[in-house]
């Protein structure tokens, strides 16, 4: 029987939305400080009226919902989700008021696609946006890939089993640290510490290639939360075709790589344990994987003759492959060149990394590279138990930090979450067909919203139907949060208008 | 009658030279990247706002061009570029400024980048800074937004003040 949500649980989940809209509001005074910086006065009025907005509804909801009761697990679960909502809808605010967006839909698109770090823009005109709305599309990615909740988390004092609720509903399971509180503040120093080098590195190749100096750390800072964070933004309209660097290219790759790579490792690796890079199952299939789609890859782009070097393939062909399986999206070639010059066989190649996507605890999107060690161990696990025989003990096990044993609960798990991202994978492409693209258009582009990865084949335009703006934005949202709070959520929803 | 024949002739062959089509009329650039093949390594001019920086490569250098419909990397000599001295961006409206040169799908030299080689550079129109007046509407609307924001503040730290002192009772 299906029990009705009580007063006091809508209650709960109110108080603690409200504190994470207070916390959207706050970060837009980031944003604020770069318009006022710059001396953009009306971006900062924009972000004003944002912040302020959030400020008001925050705090309402802090008052109505005030209660002594602590935030359950299935609160903390359910809280993600319209965090999530509520998140796109109040930075969606600034980017509409700046004038750069069809409607109030498109500027929620570009929201939600920079908090869930996929990095596909409705942005019209964006090489005449302010730097404040600029840097607050890319600051939603930084803060998306961290994760909404563990940025609020850092910002509060206690914990309860609501806390490790929104933690779980926001696509992480795994405790760097024993304490949750100490986790998301060992996430953000690891970040912090990728933030130095990588701005740095950024700064540099940007003045080295010729972008002026304040200029070159704009672009510097905004590129490297889009790259760290597997996001996509990039400041100019051409992502990264504007820079026309090998160098600019070169100094992206391993930030993305790192953006992609599990926040535990980077942890273990800060320890000094450098041998679990080598020994972790989870690494080395994400490197297979990397190689393989960059086989395919290569391989079709030289049959069909789309450059005439070795070297531009692999330029071209290594950088969107790293691009597409962490689930980044910069693009060194303009979207219609995919069906057009690379041809649907280096398209494959791109749908199945960004499809696979990076490893479980990084900022990327995908059904991650865990996923598929457990799954292809629980396939060799079968095959050795119909071969040995009946009284052999057979187990498979991989090292993830530590050594795991394959058990159904694990496969299970990898079952449901793999099986979900490839059926809402098809959905979306099938939207997309419905509206007359292509199946490989509309496949791309459907694979590349749910693994939050942000590279387009010229489907995603401020001209497309609005229907299909929606059906990526549920595709973005879901394969961020991994489906599992969103299928909580329907259920809380049911039993909302079911439940007695 | 065969001296108004060849007058005629004369008249539309000079009409034909002298139509756009031939007079090298710029190509958009959804045009040069979707029938990029047809173009490939052909004489073409390009018209746009010069966006974003002027990128120095030794003698050479990079400027994107943007036409309204999306924008293309320009190769030329820094003689040539020099002559562009607006940039695109939230401040000023770049140089408009028409391109002739050779447009590649997958340039060789720059390993597979779709880009226009340029011979010559001119700037059709010069940019110019922009003025962004303050929208004192929405200053206004900001201005009430931002006191009804701060008085909830204080009546939220009130409320958890009376809560913790009702506690502590």
């Amino acid at each position: 029987m299906l029990l009705r949500p009580r007063a006091i649980d809508l209650k709960i989940i109110g108080f603690y939305i409200g504190k994470l809209i207070l916390g959207i509001g706050f970060i837009m005074l980031i944003p604020l400080t770069v318009s006022l910086f710059n001396s953009e006065w009306n971006p900062a009025i924009d972000f004003v009226i944002g912040s302020s907005f959030a400020f008001i509804v925050g705090y309402v909801l802090q008052i109505t919902c005030r209660t002594k009761k602590d935030l359950g697990l299935t609160h903390g679960v359910l809280v993600v989700p319209i965090a999530w909502l509520a998140a796109m809808f109040f930075g969606a605010v600034p980017l509409y008021l700046s004038g750069h967006f069809g409607s109030f839909l498109d500027s929620m698109f570009e929201a939600m696609s920079g908090f869930a770090t996929t990095g596909l823009s409705l942005t019209q005109d964006l090489d005449h946006l302010s730097y404040g709305h600029n840097f607050w599309r890319h600051l939603t990615m930084f803060i998306g890939g961290q994760g909404i909740v563990v940025v609020v988390l850092t910002l509060m004092a206690g914990g309860s089993a609501g806390i490790y609720g929104m933690y779980v509903g926001e696509a992480r399971e795994e405790k760097i640290v024993p304490n949750l509180i100490h986790t998301a503040r060992t996430i953000w120093m690891i970040t912090f510490l990728f933030f130095g080098i990588g701005v740095a590195s950024l700064w540099a190749a940007g003045w080295f290639i010729g972008i002026p100096s304040l200029k070159a750390l704009f672009h510097g800072v905004t590129v490297f939360m889009a790259a760290f964070d597997t996001g996509g933004f990039t400041p100019q309209s051409q992502s990264f075709v504007y820079y026309h660097s090998p160098i600019y290219e070169l100094v992206a790759i391993p930030i993305m790589v790192a953006g992609g790579i599990n926040f535990a490792l980077h942890y273990a690796l800060f320890l000094g344990n450098r041998r679990e890079m080598f020994k972790n199952t989870e690494v080395k299939s994400f490197a297979a994987t990397i190689l393989l789609t960059f086989a395919i890859t290569a391989i079709a782009l030289s049959q069909v003759d789309a450059y005439d070097s070795a070297l531009a393939i692999f330029r071209r062909g290594f950088f969107h492959i790293i691009s597409a399986h962490t689930g980044t999206g910069f693009m060194t070639v303009y979207g219609s060149q995919f069906p057009e010059l690379w041809g649907s066989l280096a398209m494959t190649g791109l749908i199945v990394a960004m499809g696979l996507g990076a490893t479980m605890g990084s900022t990327a999107g995908g059904i991650k590279a865990l996923r598929i060690v457990v799954a292809v161990k629980a396939f060799i696990l079968e095959a050795k138990r119909l071969i040995l025989p009946s009284s052999a003990v057979v187990v498979e096990k991989y090292h993830h930090l530590k050594g795991t044993t394959i058990t159904d609960k694990l496969l299970l798990n990898a079952f449901i979450i793999g099986c979900a991202y490839i059926t809402t994978y098809f959905v979306g492409a099938v939207f997309g067909i419905f509206f007359g693209n292509s199946f490989a258009d509309a496949m791309f582009e459907s694979v590349s919203a749910a693994g939050n990865v942000g590279l387009t084949s010229g489907i995603t335009s401020p001209g497309m139907p609005d229907l299909l703006k929606i059906v990526y934005i549920v595709e973005m949202w879901a394969g961020r949060l991994e489906f599992i709070s969103i299928v909580a959520l329907l259920g809380f929803a049911i039993s909302m208008v079911r439940g007695k | 009658m065969k001296k108004k024949m060849l007058l005629c002739l004369v008249i539309m062959i000079v009409f034909i030279l002298s139509s756009p089509a031939h007079a090298a009329s710029p190509i958009s650039s959804s045009k040069l990247i979707s029938d990029a093949k047809k173009y490939d390594g052909k004489s073409v001019t390009f018209q746009g706002e010069a966006i974003g920086d002027v990128m120095k490569r030794g003698a050479y250098g990079w400027v994107n061009v943007h036409d309204g419909e999306g924008a293309i990397g320009i190769w030329a000599p820094m003689s040539e570029l020099s002559k562009v001295k607006f940039l695109g961006d939230y401040n000023f409206r770049g140089d408009i400024i028409q391109v002739k040169g050779i447009y590649n799908q997958a340039c060789e030299e720059h390993a597979g980048d779709i880009d226009i080689h340029a011979r010559s550079i001119t700037v059709i129109e010069a940019g110019k800074q922009v003025n962004h007046p303050v929208d004192q509407d929405r200053a206004i609307l900001a201005a009430i937004l931002a006191l009804a924001a701060i008085a909830l503040f204080i009546a939220e730290k009130r409320l958890k003040g009376r809560q913790i002192r009702m506690d502590r009772v």
